[in-house]
């Protein structure tokens, strides 16, 4: 006997109610509320009829555009359900009000459906599969993907037994897909292309692929590995906007999947979401960049209480801390945002840059070993040459006897594990290495914030915990502030 | 629950004639009596002895002056003539009762046949006397008035009720090439253009 859910309660209701229109009312509130619980990007909405042939009893609208038109059916009898299958050039979704026989395989008609429903890539569910669904999404990211996947693009029949094997079998795929088992993975992708559109099947087969690749796992070995592509952006979006329990660790793997290059490229719902968070420090291992550049905000934000996050800002990945955030250039300068010129004619060396002390003090927290510094000493300049060819470790600002009061550091050069040479330019707040050079993400981020900006210890301790994900551990590397 | 089933003989012609009465874009709605939730609005019950009848098919109209109103479709797939005058004498008694009973549930009673009464009499089927013929046969006084005596039950009618059935009977006659007087796939998308759309669920 069925399981009474909160769906079985409203058509249940809907019966009892005394006139036509608010039984059909009952029954469409019921059925739209279910499909927004299955895909949690979706808005339903109604349309004038009910139970037709030839129009849908609603229209499902999905995040990005794209649309889905419901049918209500009054029976679960198969022969029937043919007769009344919709005859609009669409693939609809079917919803009998009332669940199949237990034996239905066995009833006239039902191979009839099935074909047909394959045949319109139309997808015919009855509540005991709307109902396991529902309740195994609550727990579990997967089916909760697959729910709004079936919403979206199910194909096919379904009752409570065939869905609960697709959501087992889902699971098993991607945890077989989490361990690099290619076997159980492989048949997952072929279970679900017997389910799912092509649209759905291929964003499913993509966060397979991201999984396996975010595991370790190595992309020439994934089951048909010409056919599936890395996630996409949009795929990303859709994720963050379908998956509401997702674990820290899960969005990492997904991240770890995932060209973190493309990372600006998500909506700004995804970007605001935690999920991003996790998904960027998956990423992050693998993320490299070209340059940093800091900007410090001229009006308290509304971020000033927060611990550094990840953000986009001007198309650019950045770190946001309190009153600052630093925007990273993946590939070239150009793309991070120009200093206005006019502030920059207008500003003097002796504003922007930093006196010999705190130079001292940010090296330090950097844990960067200085390689040359530019300064302007009243009205003229000099590069510290002699330090370029001293083989000391121990180099110090202070040792460059530059302890003239209005003396102000305009560039540092500095080198640290994985980082090295970069050029820290306090007029633009940029940070880059030579022509060529690229660096990984995190040390270039530990190392170019602590030099760029004077952190709080409440930034301090953010960023710590936000770049601290898998530290590079070498015994050339120095202690900073990233180390406990 | 009474009704038309896929494998009984009149299924194929309710089938027929709910498809038909949808593609005219005219029917909001169909259902039958073997219908969750809505079939046993279809269902009746006569005034004495306790048992029911059910119309084959029920709907709501759209458009025009019968925007909104809804229907009760007794449907007759008979090749031959058969006893088609003793269905539609039932027929007529049904509807005088389920108007009785609920006078606002239905405002239409669809007799659909797929040949026509006898033309002899065809001005008479849609009347008040007819209808009085129907409540009053041998065949239906007991059941409508829980008496076989004539002049008892010719005491108990309720003559409104004779004038709005009357008002209420839709006699049509339809062939198996309907459907080709039906909207084209192509006018229909057009229509279904300006389709209008009410929020039901919003994102949860």
């Amino acid at each position: 006997m069925a399981v009474e859910t909160e769906f079985r309660a409203g058509l249940e209701a809907a019966g009892a109610e005394p006139t036509v229109e608010r039984r059909i009312k009952a029954v469409k509130l019921a059925v739209a509320q279910q499909v927004a619980h299955l895909n949690n990007g979706a808005s339903v909405t109604g349309t004038g009829f009910f139970n037709h042939r030839y129009e849908p009893d609603m229209v499902i609208n999905f995040q990005g555009g794209d649309c889905r038109t419901v049918y209500i059916r009054l029976t679960s009898d198969p022969l029937r359900l043919v007769a009344e299958y919709p005859k609009a050039d669409d693939t609809p979704m079917v919803v009998p009000i009332t669940d199949f026989a237990t034996h239905h395989h066995d009833q006239p008609g039902w191979r009839d459906l099935t074909s047909l429903a394959h045949e319109s890539g139309g997808w015919v569910a009855d509540p005991s599969a709307l109902d396991t669904l529902r309740e195994g999404a609550v727990n579990q990211p997967t089916t909760q993907l697959l729910s709004s996947a079936l919403v979206s693009g199910g194909v096919g029949v379904d009752d409570e037994r065939s869905v609960r094997n697709l959501t087992t079998n889902v699971e098993e795929g991607f945890a077989a897909a989490g361990k690099v088992e290619s076997h159980a993975v492989e048949a997952t992708i072929g279970v679900l292309g017997d389910s799912l559109n092509a649209s759905e099947f291929g964003r499913f087969a993509r966060m397979l692929r991201a999984i396996w690749v975010g595991s370790g796992g190595d992309t020439d070995k994934f089951p048909a590995p010409d056919r599936f592509d890395r996630l996409s952006p949009d795929d990303i979006n859709y994720l963050i906007a379908t998956i509401s329990t997702g674990s820290p660790e899960f969005w990492r793997t997904v991240g770890r999947g995932f060209n973190g290059s493309l990372l600006p490229a998500l909506s700004t719902p995804s970007i605001t979401s935690d999920a991003f968070q996790h998904v960027v420090a998956g990423a992050l291992p693998t993320l490299t960049s070209k340059a940093v550049k800091a900007r410090l905000d001229s009006q308290p934000s509304l971020f000033n209480t927060s611990e550094p996050f990840w953000t986009v800002e001007d198309s650019c990945l950045a770190v946001r801390g309190s009153g600052w955030s630093c925007l990273l250039a993946a590939k070239t300068l150009s793309e991070l945002p120009a200093t206005p010129k006019k502030v920059r004619q207008q500003t003097q060396p002796r504003e922007y840059g930093i006196t010999p002390e705190i130079g001292e003090a940010r090296l330090a927290k950097a844990g960067a070993k200085l390689v040359s510094a530019t300064y302007v000493d009243g009205v003229w300049r000099r590069t510290a040459d002699p330090l370029l060819d001293s083989p000391s470790d121990s180099r110090t600002l202070g040792e460059l006897n530059l302890d003239n009061d209005n003396t102000r550091i305009t560039t540092l050069t500095v080198s640290a594990p994985e980082v090295s040479n970069l050029s820290v330019h306090y007029d633009t707040l940029v940070a880059t290495g030579q022509t060529s050079a690229s660096y990984p993400t995190a040390p270039l981020l530990r190392v170019a914030i602590p030099l760029l900006i004077d952190l709080s210890v409440r930034d301090t301790t953010g960023l710590r915990s936000l770049l601290a994900f898998d530290p590079p551990r070498t015994e050339d590397r120095q202690p900073t502030l990233f180390d406990d | 629950m009474p009704g038309e089933e896929p494998h009984d003989t009149g299924w194929n012609g309710v089938e027929y004639v709910s498809t038909w009465l949808q593609a005219t874009l005219r029917v909001e709605t169909t259902w039958k009596t073997t219908d969750h939730v809505l079939g046993d609005l279809l269902e009746f019950e006569w005034t004495h002895g306790g048992r029911t009848f059910s119309y084959d098919l029920g709907g709501k109209f759209q458009g025009s002056d019968v925007d909104g109103q809804g229907f009760a479709a007794e449907v007759k797939n008979y090749s031959g003539l058969s006893d088609l005058s003793k269905h539609y004498r039932d027929f007529l008694a049904k509807c005088y009762v389920a108007t009785l009973r609920d006078p606002r549930r239905f405002s239409h009673y669809l007799w659909v046949s797929w040949i026509p009464l006898p033309p002899s009499s065809w001005r008479e089927y849609r009347t008040a006397e007819k209808v009085r013929e129907a409540v009053l046969h041998d065949d239906n006084r007991l059941r409508v008035f829980g008496s076989d005596d004539l002049e008892t039950s010719q005491g108990l009618l309720d003559l409104t009720c004779l004038g709005t059935v009357a008002e209420r009977i839709w006699m049509v006659t339809v062939n198996d090439r309907e459907m080709n007087l039906v909207p084209t796939p192509e006018q229909r998308a057009l229509m279904e253009a300006g389709r209008i759309l009410t929020p039901l669920a919003g994102r949860f």
